[in-house]
């Protein structure tokens, strides 16, 4: 009789294994490995062309892989799809033109079998969009319309919530508006989170671990973990500055092999 | 947006209809004036009025008798087009397969077809029904084949992460995305059935409007023409008009 602890008991979100993805003789990704706890935020950053967004589909079981596997909780991606445990938002809003905002949020609770705690109505109320529930994506801003495409990817409580540059469309005062807006959010829903994103100063706000591909293929070059407290005070805190300076630190190094 | 507003902007568009309509007897009967022609070959409006109301019951049967045909070659053009548009879009090969016979059935003269359907098939509503399918069916596909194509690339990959079938992902994706391109395609097509019935039996019938245009020819009886046409535009102009009003009801969240 052993006493090592069960296996389920470190358990984590998602666990990636040696994930490597080619198109045809094109090699995009490499000998991805990483694994993410329960409620962590992680950003994948890197160069344009390092296969940050193949990686984010690899993860939604929208691109298989071509070696290694992917398991979120325990599950391999198919099954993990067929139970709805994972949600995604891309930069472009996913949103159903002729619904409503909160009928877009109602259409994923449809599609899912599973049970979700939480209500549209008052998801959209969390997000500030209460007096927008009936309107129709054409009548919202970008950055209304992008809140109510993250609702929609996280309304039915999924394992893994995955978000691809989902700011990456807006001005930089709505940017950051969002980027602390989701913070907040996250902060209260503990949900576990990988985001894609250019943006250093996002990826240094919202995540505990930030991991930096190098491009041809795409490879984990860093993994550099952020402990600064949260909320976390940006552009005044010498904290926060020295972070996005270690954060570029790492990404110029990654560039500078590229070259 | 407010009422008044509203009413504001529809105000010309209706203006514009109720001037075209009392022009056109102003100008008919300027034409009847000018152009010196006996009434037997340019029968002035009220001659044409008259023989409405005195043939009525003649006129209307023949009407049906086109609106029959007509409806029914339609729905049978969109059950085909429906069909294979679906086809097409979740087996491409397929659409390779089958656009060479849909090149060549397009452009063989449909004038030709209906002439060997009618020795062929003789005086029927297969005929008729054949004819208009030919006339109405392919902007029908070609707008379907392209509306279905025009689905949000993201939102069908939001759908498939939440492991949604085919036909949840047609019914909430696919098909609202193809419904303007579908809706554009019924006003050019669903008139064009109409036209086309009148062609069939133009061509071969002993009845509908089609047949009363070739008697009406060969009596020489103008009168009886003049009716015809304005039936037959009334019945096209009011198949478009439908489409119209269709589409308005149909996309009302756009206007909000």
């Amino acid at each position: 009789m052993t006493n090592t602890i069960p296996f389920t008991n470190t358990l984590s979100a998602l666990e990636v294994t040696g994930v490597t993805k080619s198109f045809g003789t094109q090699l995009v990704l490499s000998d991805i490995d990483f694994c993410i706890g329960k409620s962590e935020f992680v950003s994948v950053i890197g160069p344009s062309g390092c296969g940050k967004t193949t990686l984010l589909r690899v993860l939604a079981g929208l691109e298989g892989v071509t070696l290694g596997k992917v398991e979120i909780e325990g599950l391999g991606i198919e099954k993990a799809r067929s139970k709805q445990e994972i949600g995604v938002a891309f930069q472009r809003p996913a949103l159903i033109p002729s619904l409503t905002a909160l009928a877009n949020v109602q259409t994923t609770l449809d599609l899912c079998s599973r049970e979700s705690t939480l209500k549209p109505e008052q998801m959209l109320e969390d997000f500030g969009l209460f007096d927008f529930m009936d309107h129709y994506p054409h009548q919202l801003s970008g950055g209304m319309q992008q809140r109510v495409n993250i609702a929609c990817a996280m309304v039915h409580a999924p394992s893994l919530l995955l978000l691809d540059e989902p700011f990456g469309a807006l001005d930089e005062m709505t940017r950051a508006t969002m980027c602390a807006w989701l913070a907040n959010i996250l902060k209260e829903s503990k949900q576990t989170t990988v985001l894609v994103t250019h943006s250093i100063e996002e990826a240094v706000t919202l995540s505990d671990k930030i991991i930096v591909l190098s491009a041809n293929p795409g490879r984990i070059a860093h993994v550099l973990d952020i402990t600064l407290e949260r909320p976390r005070k940006t552009w005044e805190d010498d904290a926060f500055i020295e972070e996005m300076k270690r954060v570029r630190a790492a990404l110029k190094s990654v560039e500078a092999v590229a070259k | 947006m407010s009422q008044a507003n509203k009413q504001g902007r529809y105000f010309p568009v209706v203006l514009a209809y109720v001037i075209m309509l009392v022009s056109i007897p102003i100008f008919w009967m300027l034409a009847v004036k000018f152009s010196g022609l006996p009434p037997v070959i340019m029968p002035p409006p009220s001659q044409v009025w008259s023989v409405l109301s005195s043939e009525w019951s003649s006129l209307w049967y023949h009407t049906t008798v086109t609106i029959y045909g007509a409806l029914l070659g339609y729905g049978v053009a969109n059950l085909f087009a429906i069909g294979l548009a679906i086809l097409f879009v979740y087996s491409p090969w397929s659409e390779h397969f089958v656009t060479p016979w849909m090149v060549v059935i397009r452009n063989v003269p449909f004038v030709t077809v209906a002439s060997i359907l009618v020795v062929t098939l003789g005086d029927t509503l297969t005929t008729k029904i054949i004819v208009v399918v030919l006339v109405s069916f392919f902007p029908l596909l070609a707008n379907l084949v392209k509306g279905l194509g025009s689905a949000s690339p993201v939102l069908i990959d939001r759908m498939e992460v939440l492991n949604a079938s085919r036909w949840q992902v047609f019914k909430r994706v696919l098909w609202p995305a193809a419904m303007p391109y579908y809706v554009a395609a019924h006003e050019i097509a669903f008139t064009g059935s109409i036209v086309g019935a009148i062609v069939a039996e133009w061509f071969f019938s002993r009845k509908g409007l089609g047949f009363l245009i070739v008697q009406s020819t060969t009596e020489y009886r103008a009168d009886r023409l003049y009716a015809v046409t304005l039936i037959a535009s009334v019945l096209a102009v009011g198949a478009y008009l439908l489409c119209r009003l269709w589409e308005h009801w149909l996309f009302r969240w756009k206007r909000r």
